[in-house]
Protein backbone atom coordinates (compact mmCIF):
# COMPACT_ATOMS: atom_id res chain seq x y z
CA UNK A 1 0.00 0.00 0.00
CA UNK A 2 2.95 2.36 0.80
CA UNK A 3 4.08 1.56 -2.61
CA UNK A 4 1.27 2.22 -3.95
CA UNK A 5 0.66 5.63 -2.39
CA UNK A 6 4.33 6.14 -3.45
CA UNK A 7 3.50 5.53 -7.00
CA UNK A 8 0.24 8.05 -6.73
CA UNK A 9 2.38 10.52 -5.33
CA UNK A 10 4.74 10.27 -8.39
CA UNK A 11 2.03 10.36 -10.92
CA UNK A 12 0.27 13.06 -9.10
CA UNK A 13 3.44 15.06 -10.14
CA UNK A 14 3.50 13.99 -13.37
CA UNK A 15 0.29 12.95 -14.43
CA UNK A 16 -2.14 15.57 -12.54
CA UNK A 17 -5.14 15.17 -14.37
CA UNK A 18 -6.37 11.18 -13.85
CA UNK A 19 -4.59 11.02 -10.31
CA UNK A 20 -7.02 14.08 -9.04
CA UNK A 21 -10.47 12.07 -10.33
CA UNK A 22 -10.62 10.02 -7.88
CA UNK A 23 -9.58 7.18 -4.85
CA UNK A 24 -8.80 3.86 -6.17
CA UNK A 25 -9.22 0.46 -4.68
CA UNK A 26 -6.78 -2.25 -5.89
CA UNK A 27 -6.87 -5.85 -5.72
CA UNK A 28 -5.02 -9.44 -6.88
CA UNK A 29 -8.34 -11.61 -7.85
CA UNK A 30 -8.44 -14.97 -8.86
CA UNK A 31 -10.76 -15.85 -11.97
CA UNK A 32 -11.89 -18.26 -13.78
CA UNK A 33 -10.39 -19.27 -16.96
CA UNK A 34 -11.97 -22.37 -18.80
CA UNK A 35 -11.75 -25.55 -16.32
CA UNK A 36 -8.18 -23.43 -14.70
CA UNK A 37 -7.72 -20.47 -12.21
CA UNK A 38 -5.73 -17.53 -13.68
CA UNK A 39 -4.59 -14.54 -11.23
CA UNK A 40 -5.81 -10.92 -12.45
CA UNK A 41 -5.14 -7.63 -11.72
CA UNK A 42 -8.54 -5.21 -10.25
CA UNK A 43 -8.68 -1.53 -9.73
CA UNK A 44 -11.77 0.03 -9.21
CA UNK A 45 -13.34 3.48 -8.65
CA UNK A 46 -14.22 4.25 -5.29
CA UNK A 47 -18.37 4.65 -4.96
CA UNK A 48 -21.18 1.95 -6.26
CA UNK A 49 -21.28 2.18 -9.74
CA UNK A 50 -22.72 0.77 -11.64
CA UNK A 51 -19.14 1.84 -13.90
CA UNK A 52 -18.11 0.77 -17.36
CA UNK A 53 -15.16 -1.12 -17.29
CA UNK A 54 -11.85 -1.98 -19.15
CA UNK A 55 -9.91 -5.10 -19.86
CA UNK A 56 -6.25 -3.70 -19.59
CA UNK A 57 -3.70 -6.27 -21.54
CA UNK A 58 0.07 -6.64 -20.74
CA UNK A 59 3.03 -6.21 -23.11
CA UNK A 60 5.24 -9.09 -23.67
CA UNK A 61 7.04 -8.42 -20.03
CA UNK A 62 4.22 -9.70 -18.51
CA UNK A 63 1.77 -8.11 -16.09
CA UNK A 64 4.02 -5.66 -14.97
CA UNK A 65 3.82 -2.47 -12.33
CA UNK A 66 3.82 0.28 -15.45
CA UNK A 67 0.20 -2.23 -17.14
CA UNK A 68 -1.34 -2.04 -13.43
CA UNK A 69 -0.55 1.43 -12.99
CA UNK A 70 -2.13 1.79 -16.26
CA UNK A 71 -5.18 -0.18 -14.99
CA UNK A 72 -5.32 2.58 -11.95
CA UNK A 73 -4.94 5.18 -14.43
CA UNK A 74 -8.11 4.34 -15.76
CA UNK A 75 -9.96 3.30 -12.87
CA UNK A 76 -9.64 6.78 -11.54
CA UNK A 77 -11.59 8.01 -14.05
CA UNK A 78 -14.54 6.15 -13.25
CA UNK A 79 -13.43 2.47 -15.06
CA UNK A 80 -13.75 -1.10 -13.17
CA UNK A 81 -10.40 -2.35 -14.94
CA UNK A 82 -8.97 -5.97 -15.23
CA UNK A 83 -6.02 -6.98 -16.16
CA UNK A 84 -5.47 -10.77 -16.15
CA UNK A 85 -2.04 -12.58 -15.79
CA UNK A 86 -1.47 -14.05 -18.85
CA UNK A 87 1.55 -15.15 -18.20
CA UNK A 88 0.58 -16.91 -15.13
CA UNK A 89 2.95 -15.40 -12.54
CA UNK A 90 6.01 -14.79 -14.20
CA UNK A 91 7.09 -11.29 -15.24
CA UNK A 92 9.79 -10.85 -17.44
CA UNK A 93 13.15 -8.62 -16.10
CA UNK A 94 14.79 -9.14 -19.18
CA UNK A 95 14.15 -9.43 -22.91
CA UNK A 96 15.31 -12.71 -23.54
CA UNK A 97 13.03 -14.51 -20.82
CA UNK A 98 10.10 -11.95 -22.11
CA UNK A 99 10.83 -13.18 -25.88
CA UNK A 100 10.09 -16.89 -24.69
CA UNK A 101 7.14 -15.91 -22.45
CA UNK A 102 5.61 -14.61 -25.35
CA UNK A 103 6.29 -16.76 -28.21
CA UNK A 104 5.69 -19.70 -25.82
CA UNK A 105 2.00 -18.72 -24.67
CA UNK A 106 -0.64 -20.69 -26.63
CA UNK A 107 -2.89 -18.35 -28.56
CA UNK A 108 -5.98 -20.17 -27.67
CA UNK A 109 -5.17 -19.99 -24.35
CA UNK A 110 -4.82 -16.08 -24.00
CA UNK A 111 -7.92 -15.58 -25.44
CA UNK A 112 -9.71 -18.05 -23.01
CA UNK A 113 -7.90 -16.20 -20.05
CA UNK A 114 -9.32 -13.05 -21.91
CA UNK A 115 -12.64 -13.98 -22.18
CA UNK A 116 -12.07 -15.32 -18.99
CA UNK A 117 -11.63 -11.77 -17.64
CA UNK A 118 -14.69 -10.10 -19.49
CA UNK A 119 -16.79 -12.80 -17.99
CA UNK A 120 -15.26 -11.68 -14.18
CA UNK A 121 -16.05 -8.27 -15.08
CA UNK A 122 -20.01 -8.93 -16.00
CA UNK A 123 -20.79 -10.70 -12.79
CA UNK A 124 -19.88 -8.16 -11.01
CA UNK A 125 -22.36 -5.76 -9.27
CA UNK A 126 -20.85 -2.40 -9.88
CA UNK A 127 -20.12 -3.14 -13.19
CA UNK A 128 -22.08 -2.19 -16.20
CA UNK A 129 -21.94 -5.11 -18.67
CA UNK A 130 -23.87 -2.83 -21.72
CA UNK A 131 -19.97 -0.85 -21.52
CA UNK A 132 -17.07 -2.79 -21.95
CA UNK A 133 -14.09 -1.88 -23.79
CA UNK A 134 -9.98 -3.39 -23.92
CA UNK A 135 -6.84 -1.86 -24.10
CA UNK A 136 -3.50 -3.18 -24.71
CA UNK A 137 -0.01 -2.48 -25.58
CA UNK A 138 2.37 -4.82 -27.62
CA UNK A 139 1.30 -8.14 -27.77
CA UNK A 140 -1.60 -6.86 -26.14
CA UNK A 141 -2.42 -4.45 -28.70
CA UNK A 142 -2.71 -6.93 -30.70
CA UNK A 143 -4.50 -8.95 -28.11
CA UNK A 144 -7.12 -6.05 -27.51
CA UNK A 145 -7.84 -6.66 -30.81
CA UNK A 146 -8.75 -10.22 -31.04
CA UNK A 147 -10.53 -9.84 -27.87
CA UNK A 148 -12.75 -7.45 -29.73
CA UNK A 149 -12.84 -10.03 -32.70
CA UNK A 150 -13.84 -13.21 -30.39
CA UNK A 151 -16.25 -11.59 -27.81
CA UNK A 152 -19.30 -9.11 -28.84
CA UNK A 153 -19.76 -8.26 -25.31
CA UNK A 154 -16.57 -5.45 -26.07
CA UNK A 155 -17.69 -2.28 -27.31
CA UNK A 156 -14.59 0.02 -27.66
CA UNK A 157 -11.17 -1.30 -28.06
CA UNK A 158 -7.98 0.27 -27.81
CA UNK A 159 -5.11 -0.97 -29.65
CA UNK A 160 -1.21 0.22 -28.90
CA UNK A 161 1.27 -0.93 -31.74
CA UNK A 162 -0.24 -4.21 -31.96
CA UNK A 163 -0.62 -6.73 -34.45
CA UNK A 164 -2.96 -5.84 -37.06
CA UNK A 165 -5.65 -7.84 -38.92
CA UNK A 166 -5.21 -6.71 -42.85
CA UNK A 167 -8.64 -9.06 -44.57
CA UNK A 168 -12.08 -7.14 -43.94
CA UNK A 169 -13.74 -11.03 -43.82
CA UNK A 170 -11.92 -11.68 -40.67
CA UNK A 171 -12.99 -8.24 -39.06
CA UNK A 172 -16.84 -9.02 -39.46
CA UNK A 173 -17.33 -10.29 -36.02
CA UNK A 174 -15.81 -7.35 -34.81
CA UNK A 175 -18.68 -5.25 -32.73
CA UNK A 176 -16.21 -2.49 -31.21
CA UNK A 177 -15.18 0.85 -32.17
CA UNK A 178 -11.66 1.12 -32.77
CA UNK A 179 -9.25 3.17 -31.95
CA UNK A 180 -5.57 2.58 -33.31
CA UNK A 181 -2.03 4.23 -32.09
CA UNK A 182 0.60 2.98 -34.09
CA UNK A 183 3.98 4.02 -34.22
CA UNK A 184 5.51 5.34 -37.53
CA UNK A 185 9.18 3.74 -37.00
CA UNK A 186 7.76 0.27 -36.12
CA UNK A 187 9.58 -1.87 -38.26
CA UNK A 188 7.19 -4.71 -37.46
CA UNK A 189 4.08 -2.87 -38.16
CA UNK A 190 4.75 -0.22 -41.25
CA UNK A 191 2.70 2.62 -42.33
CA UNK A 192 1.41 0.48 -45.26
CA UNK A 193 0.33 -2.19 -42.81
CA UNK A 194 -1.64 0.03 -40.38
CA UNK A 195 -2.86 1.65 -44.08
CA UNK A 196 -4.25 -2.13 -45.06
CA UNK A 197 -5.84 -1.83 -41.40
CA UNK A 198 -7.58 0.66 -42.05
CA UNK A 199 -8.99 0.10 -45.13
CA UNK A 200 -9.81 -3.47 -44.01
CA UNK A 201 -12.02 -2.10 -41.33
CA UNK A 202 -13.51 0.16 -43.67
CA UNK A 203 -14.16 -2.36 -46.28
CA UNK A 204 -16.41 -4.39 -43.33
CA UNK A 205 -18.14 -1.66 -42.71
CA UNK A 206 -16.44 -0.94 -39.01
CA UNK A 207 -16.70 1.66 -36.79
CA UNK A 208 -13.10 3.44 -36.26
CA UNK A 209 -12.54 6.17 -33.67
CA UNK A 210 -9.35 6.82 -35.24
CA UNK A 211 -6.10 4.94 -36.42
CA UNK A 212 -3.29 7.38 -35.35
CA UNK A 213 0.50 7.39 -36.08
CA UNK A 214 2.99 9.22 -34.18
CA UNK A 215 6.14 9.77 -34.63
CA UNK A 216 8.12 7.32 -32.86
CA UNK A 217 9.07 3.96 -32.88
CA UNK A 218 7.90 0.55 -31.35
CA UNK A 219 6.76 0.57 -27.13
CA UNK A 220 6.86 4.66 -27.51
CA UNK A 221 4.47 4.59 -24.55
CA UNK A 222 5.90 2.85 -21.67
CA UNK A 223 8.73 5.07 -19.66
CA UNK A 224 10.40 2.27 -18.25
CA UNK A 225 11.63 -1.17 -19.20
CA UNK A 226 13.20 -3.05 -16.32
CA UNK A 227 16.03 -1.95 -14.34
CA UNK A 228 16.59 1.49 -16.70
CA UNK A 229 14.48 3.79 -18.97
CA UNK A 230 13.28 2.55 -22.41
CA UNK A 231 15.31 4.82 -24.74
CA UNK A 232 12.32 4.52 -27.47
CA UNK A 233 9.89 6.30 -24.72
CA UNK A 234 8.38 9.71 -25.98
CA UNK A 235 6.68 11.82 -23.33
CA UNK A 236 4.85 14.77 -25.56
CA UNK A 237 3.57 12.18 -27.98
CA UNK A 238 2.33 9.88 -24.91
CA UNK A 239 0.51 12.40 -23.65
CA UNK A 240 -0.84 12.86 -26.44
CA UNK A 241 -1.74 9.28 -26.95
CA UNK A 242 -3.39 9.28 -23.09
CA UNK A 243 -5.69 12.03 -24.72
CA UNK A 244 -6.65 10.18 -27.49
CA UNK A 245 -7.39 7.09 -25.37
CA UNK A 246 -9.27 9.05 -22.40
CA UNK A 247 -11.83 11.04 -24.51
CA UNK A 248 -11.90 7.63 -26.94
CA UNK A 249 -12.93 5.50 -23.88
CA UNK A 250 -14.98 8.56 -22.62
CA UNK A 251 -16.94 9.16 -25.39
CA UNK A 252 -17.53 4.94 -25.93
CA UNK A 253 -17.74 3.43 -22.73
CA UNK A 254 -19.36 6.80 -20.65
CA UNK A 255 -21.14 8.74 -23.19
CA UNK A 256 -19.34 11.46 -22.98
CA UNK B 1 30.34 -28.08 -32.77
CA UNK B 2 31.33 -31.48 -34.24
CA UNK B 3 27.99 -31.91 -36.07
CA UNK B 4 28.22 -28.19 -36.96
CA UNK B 5 31.53 -29.15 -39.08
CA UNK B 6 30.26 -32.21 -40.38
CA UNK B 7 27.39 -30.04 -41.65
CA UNK B 8 29.26 -27.49 -43.30
CA UNK B 9 31.85 -29.85 -44.60
CA UNK B 10 28.57 -31.83 -46.52
CA UNK B 11 27.62 -27.89 -47.37
CA UNK B 12 31.10 -26.75 -48.67
CA UNK B 13 30.74 -27.92 -52.09
CA UNK B 14 27.02 -26.33 -52.65
CA UNK B 15 28.64 -23.30 -53.50
CA UNK B 16 28.91 -24.22 -57.31
CA UNK B 17 25.79 -26.06 -57.41
CA UNK B 18 24.11 -23.66 -59.64
CA UNK B 19 27.16 -24.03 -62.20
CA UNK B 20 26.76 -28.03 -62.28
CA UNK B 21 24.80 -28.00 -65.67
CA UNK B 22 26.56 -31.46 -66.41
CA UNK B 23 26.38 -34.77 -64.16
CA UNK B 24 27.73 -34.44 -61.19
CA UNK B 25 31.20 -36.87 -60.42
CA UNK B 26 30.24 -37.21 -56.90
CA UNK B 27 27.09 -36.84 -55.24
CA UNK B 28 24.97 -34.89 -56.67
CA UNK B 29 23.56 -31.83 -54.72
CA UNK B 30 20.32 -29.97 -54.34
CA UNK B 31 20.17 -26.78 -56.44
CA UNK B 32 18.80 -24.02 -54.60
CA UNK B 33 16.68 -20.78 -55.72
CA UNK B 34 14.49 -17.94 -54.87
CA UNK B 35 10.90 -18.73 -56.04
CA UNK B 36 8.03 -16.19 -55.99
CA UNK B 37 4.58 -16.91 -56.01
CA UNK B 38 1.45 -15.07 -55.30
CA UNK B 39 0.06 -14.93 -51.90
CA UNK B 40 -3.36 -13.28 -52.39
CA UNK B 41 -3.02 -10.23 -54.23
CA UNK B 42 1.11 -9.95 -52.50
CA UNK B 43 3.91 -11.83 -54.13
CA UNK B 44 6.74 -13.22 -51.86
CA UNK B 45 9.57 -15.21 -52.27
CA UNK B 46 10.90 -18.32 -50.53
CA UNK B 47 13.77 -20.41 -50.74
CA UNK B 48 13.72 -23.55 -52.45
CA UNK B 49 15.98 -26.24 -52.23
CA UNK B 50 15.52 -28.85 -55.04
CA UNK B 51 17.43 -32.40 -54.50
CA UNK B 52 19.27 -34.27 -57.58
CA UNK B 53 16.92 -36.46 -59.98
CA UNK B 54 13.25 -36.05 -61.69
CA UNK B 55 11.05 -37.01 -58.36
CA UNK B 56 8.54 -36.55 -58.19
CA UNK B 57 9.79 -36.13 -54.68
CA UNK B 58 7.63 -34.94 -51.18
CA UNK B 59 7.22 -31.70 -50.38
CA UNK B 60 8.20 -29.73 -47.22
CA UNK B 61 8.05 -26.19 -46.18
CA UNK B 62 10.41 -24.49 -43.76
CA UNK B 63 9.14 -21.98 -41.18
CA UNK B 64 11.95 -19.63 -39.43
CA UNK B 65 12.14 -18.56 -35.72
CA UNK B 66 11.31 -14.86 -35.44
CA UNK B 67 15.15 -14.27 -36.67
CA UNK B 68 13.65 -14.26 -40.19
CA UNK B 69 14.69 -16.43 -42.97
CA UNK B 70 18.48 -16.62 -41.72
CA UNK B 71 21.36 -18.86 -43.53
CA UNK B 72 20.89 -21.02 -40.75
CA UNK B 73 17.46 -21.95 -42.07
CA UNK B 74 18.59 -22.18 -45.58
CA UNK B 75 20.76 -24.77 -44.49
CA UNK B 76 18.52 -27.21 -43.01
CA UNK B 77 16.84 -26.49 -46.39
CA UNK B 78 19.68 -27.79 -47.81
CA UNK B 79 20.30 -30.86 -45.35
CA UNK B 80 16.36 -32.30 -45.89
CA UNK B 81 16.63 -31.49 -49.62
CA UNK B 82 19.55 -33.84 -49.47
CA UNK B 83 17.15 -36.69 -48.23
CA UNK B 84 14.79 -36.14 -50.91
CA UNK B 85 12.55 -33.41 -50.27
CA UNK B 86 11.17 -30.30 -52.19
CA UNK B 87 12.29 -27.97 -49.36
CA UNK B 88 10.98 -24.56 -49.85
CA UNK B 89 11.55 -22.37 -46.80
CA UNK B 90 9.03 -19.64 -46.35
CA UNK B 91 10.13 -15.74 -45.65
CA UNK B 92 6.93 -14.62 -43.73
CA UNK B 93 9.17 -10.96 -43.08
CA UNK B 94 9.38 -10.37 -46.87
CA UNK B 95 12.78 -9.74 -47.11
CA UNK B 96 13.02 -7.56 -43.79
CA UNK B 97 16.41 -8.82 -42.00
CA UNK B 98 16.37 -9.16 -37.97
CA UNK B 99 19.45 -7.87 -36.06
CA UNK B 100 18.71 -8.51 -32.36
CA UNK B 101 16.27 -9.82 -30.45
CA UNK B 102 14.47 -6.39 -29.96
CA UNK B 103 13.78 -6.48 -33.74
CA UNK B 104 13.34 -10.09 -33.65
CA UNK B 105 9.87 -9.51 -31.43
CA UNK B 106 9.25 -6.29 -32.74
CA UNK B 107 9.00 -8.33 -36.67
CA UNK B 108 7.24 -11.57 -34.86
CA UNK B 109 4.81 -9.49 -32.63
CA UNK B 110 3.80 -7.27 -35.75
CA UNK B 111 2.83 -9.98 -38.32
CA UNK B 112 -0.81 -10.24 -39.28
CA UNK B 113 -1.72 -13.67 -38.31
CA UNK B 114 -4.66 -13.35 -41.32
CA UNK B 115 -1.15 -12.64 -43.83
CA UNK B 116 0.69 -15.49 -42.14
CA UNK B 117 -1.97 -17.72 -43.24
CA UNK B 118 -2.23 -16.44 -46.70
CA UNK B 119 1.29 -16.97 -46.99
CA UNK B 120 1.66 -20.18 -45.44
CA UNK B 121 -1.31 -21.50 -47.82
CA UNK B 122 0.57 -19.91 -51.01
CA UNK B 123 3.31 -22.42 -50.37
CA UNK B 124 1.51 -25.33 -50.04
CA UNK B 125 -0.30 -24.37 -53.11
CA UNK B 126 3.25 -23.48 -54.48
CA UNK B 127 4.59 -26.74 -54.02
CA UNK B 128 1.87 -29.15 -54.86
CA UNK B 129 1.64 -26.83 -58.55
CA UNK B 130 4.84 -28.19 -58.75
CA UNK B 131 4.82 -31.56 -61.20
CA UNK B 132 8.28 -32.67 -59.38
CA UNK B 133 6.38 -32.72 -56.01
CA UNK B 134 3.90 -35.75 -54.83
CA UNK B 135 1.30 -33.32 -53.46
CA UNK B 136 0.06 -36.54 -51.30
CA UNK B 137 3.23 -36.35 -49.13
CA UNK B 138 3.66 -32.99 -47.96
CA UNK B 139 4.83 -31.49 -44.30
CA UNK B 140 6.17 -28.85 -42.91
CA UNK B 141 8.91 -28.27 -40.24
CA UNK B 142 9.43 -24.93 -38.11
CA UNK B 143 11.07 -23.54 -34.99
CA UNK B 144 10.15 -21.70 -32.61
CA UNK B 145 7.81 -18.82 -34.13
CA UNK B 146 7.72 -20.97 -37.07
CA UNK B 147 6.75 -23.72 -34.65
CA UNK B 148 4.04 -22.67 -33.44
CA UNK B 149 3.12 -21.46 -37.17
CA UNK B 150 3.70 -25.09 -38.01
CA UNK B 151 0.75 -26.62 -36.38
CA UNK B 152 -1.24 -23.67 -37.10
CA UNK B 153 -0.52 -24.69 -40.68
CA UNK B 154 -1.63 -28.09 -40.67
CA UNK B 155 -4.53 -27.38 -38.67
CA UNK B 156 -6.10 -24.58 -41.72
CA UNK B 157 -4.79 -27.08 -44.62
CA UNK B 158 -5.10 -30.81 -44.57
CA UNK B 159 -2.90 -31.30 -47.04
CA UNK B 160 -0.03 -31.52 -44.62
CA UNK B 161 0.26 -34.93 -43.26
CA UNK B 162 3.22 -34.25 -41.04
CA UNK B 163 3.99 -31.48 -38.44
CA UNK B 164 7.46 -31.24 -36.79
CA UNK B 165 7.39 -28.48 -34.40
CA UNK B 166 10.21 -27.19 -32.47
CA UNK B 167 9.81 -25.57 -29.32
CA UNK B 168 6.53 -23.71 -31.23
CA UNK B 169 3.50 -22.38 -29.52
CA UNK B 170 0.80 -24.85 -28.73
CA UNK B 171 -2.63 -25.56 -29.12
CA UNK B 172 -4.47 -26.39 -25.85
CA UNK B 173 -7.78 -26.88 -26.88
CA UNK B 174 -9.13 -29.70 -28.49
CA UNK B 175 -11.83 -28.23 -30.68
CA UNK B 176 -9.17 -25.48 -32.01
CA UNK B 177 -7.54 -29.29 -33.22
CA UNK B 178 -10.38 -31.00 -34.39
CA UNK B 179 -9.54 -30.02 -38.27
CA UNK B 180 -5.80 -31.41 -38.24
CA UNK B 181 -4.99 -34.28 -40.31
CA UNK B 182 -1.11 -34.59 -39.59
CA UNK B 183 0.30 -36.22 -37.24
CA UNK B 184 2.74 -33.98 -34.79
CA UNK B 185 6.29 -34.64 -34.05
CA UNK B 186 7.47 -31.94 -30.95
CA UNK B 187 10.99 -31.25 -29.77
CA UNK B 188 11.23 -29.33 -26.31
CA UNK B 189 13.78 -27.57 -24.57
CA UNK B 190 13.40 -28.49 -20.73
CA UNK B 191 15.25 -24.81 -19.92
CA UNK B 192 12.48 -23.03 -22.26
CA UNK B 193 10.78 -20.29 -19.96
CA UNK B 194 7.97 -20.33 -22.11
CA UNK B 195 6.85 -23.45 -23.17
CA UNK B 196 6.20 -24.63 -19.57
CA UNK B 197 5.29 -28.78 -18.36
CA UNK B 198 1.96 -27.82 -18.17
CA UNK B 199 1.47 -26.73 -21.52
CA UNK B 200 3.01 -29.56 -22.94
CA UNK B 201 0.56 -31.94 -21.23
CA UNK B 202 -2.55 -29.10 -21.94
CA UNK B 203 -1.75 -30.16 -25.70
CA UNK B 204 -0.87 -33.72 -24.97
CA UNK B 205 -4.69 -34.14 -23.17
CA UNK B 206 -6.01 -32.00 -26.63
CA UNK B 207 -4.23 -34.43 -28.74
CA UNK B 208 -5.57 -37.16 -27.40
CA UNK B 209 -9.19 -35.83 -26.80
CA UNK B 210 -9.26 -34.98 -30.61
CA UNK B 211 -8.10 -38.34 -31.46
CA UNK B 212 -5.06 -36.60 -33.07
CA UNK B 213 -1.55 -38.42 -33.20
CA UNK B 214 1.61 -37.24 -31.56
CA UNK B 215 4.24 -39.13 -33.33
CA UNK B 216 6.71 -38.24 -30.78
CA UNK B 217 7.65 -36.24 -28.66
CA UNK B 218 11.31 -35.11 -26.86
CA UNK B 219 12.14 -32.80 -23.65
CA UNK B 220 15.29 -32.38 -24.22
CA UNK B 221 16.32 -31.13 -20.54
CA UNK B 222 19.06 -29.73 -20.93
CA UNK B 223 18.73 -27.58 -23.64
CA UNK B 224 17.49 -24.63 -23.59
CA UNK B 225 14.58 -22.54 -26.27
CA UNK B 226 16.08 -22.28 -29.61
CA UNK B 227 18.89 -24.86 -29.09
CA UNK B 228 18.93 -26.30 -32.49
CA UNK B 229 20.20 -22.93 -33.72
CA UNK B 230 24.45 -22.58 -33.03
CA UNK B 231 23.42 -18.69 -33.39
CA UNK B 232 21.43 -19.68 -30.17
CA UNK B 233 24.40 -20.71 -28.05
CA UNK B 234 26.56 -17.68 -26.90
CA UNK B 235 23.23 -16.51 -25.04
CA UNK B 236 21.57 -19.36 -23.89
CA UNK B 237 24.69 -22.16 -23.47
CA UNK B 238 25.20 -24.33 -26.11
CA UNK B 239 23.32 -27.92 -25.47
CA UNK B 240 25.03 -31.14 -25.34
CA UNK B 241 25.86 -32.28 -28.75
CA UNK B 242 24.21 -35.57 -28.32
CA UNK B 243 20.95 -34.03 -27.79
CA UNK B 244 21.56 -32.04 -30.82
CA UNK B 245 22.12 -35.12 -32.52
CA UNK B 246 19.44 -37.09 -30.88
CA UNK B 247 17.04 -34.41 -31.85
CA UNK B 248 17.92 -34.20 -35.57
CA UNK B 249 18.37 -38.32 -36.14
CA UNK B 250 14.46 -38.61 -34.58
CA UNK B 251 13.26 -35.37 -36.96
CA UNK B 252 14.60 -37.13 -39.74
CA UNK B 253 13.27 -40.37 -39.32
CA UNK B 254 9.92 -39.40 -38.35
CA UNK B 255 9.49 -37.37 -41.56
CA UNK B 256 11.31 -40.20 -43.42
CA UNK B 257 8.27 -42.73 -42.02
CA UNK B 258 5.16 -39.58 -42.24
CA UNK B 259 6.67 -38.79 -46.12
CA UNK B 260 8.54 -41.56 -47.98
CA UNK B 261 7.06 -43.96 -47.29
Amino acid sequence: MRRFLGVCAVLALVAPAWAAEGKVKTANITIKSGDEEIKAFLAEPDGKGPFPAIIVIQEWWGLSDWIKDNAKRLAAQGYVTLAPDLYRGKVAEDMKTASELRKGMPHDRALRDLKGAVDALVAKDNVNKERLGSIGWCMGGGYSLQLALHDKRIKACTMCYGAVVTRADMLKPLNATILGIFAEEDKGIKPEMVAKFEEALKEAGKKVEAIKEFKAGHGFMRPGNPGGKNPVYREAETKQAWQDIDKFFAKNLRGK
Amino acid sequence: MRYTLAFLSILLPFGCSKNSGTVALEKAEPTTETVTYASGEDKVSGFLCHPPGKGPFPGLMLIHDDFGLTDWVKEQAKRLAEQGYMVLAVDLYRGEAVSNLLDAHIMDRGLPEDRVQRDLKAAVDYLVSRKDVRASRLGVAGWDMGGGYALDAAIRDPRLLAVVTCYGRLTTDAKLLAPLKASVFCVFAGKDKGISPETIEQFRAAMTKAEKRIAGMRVYSECAHGFLDPATWPTNGAPPNEDVKDAWERIDDYLDKALQQ
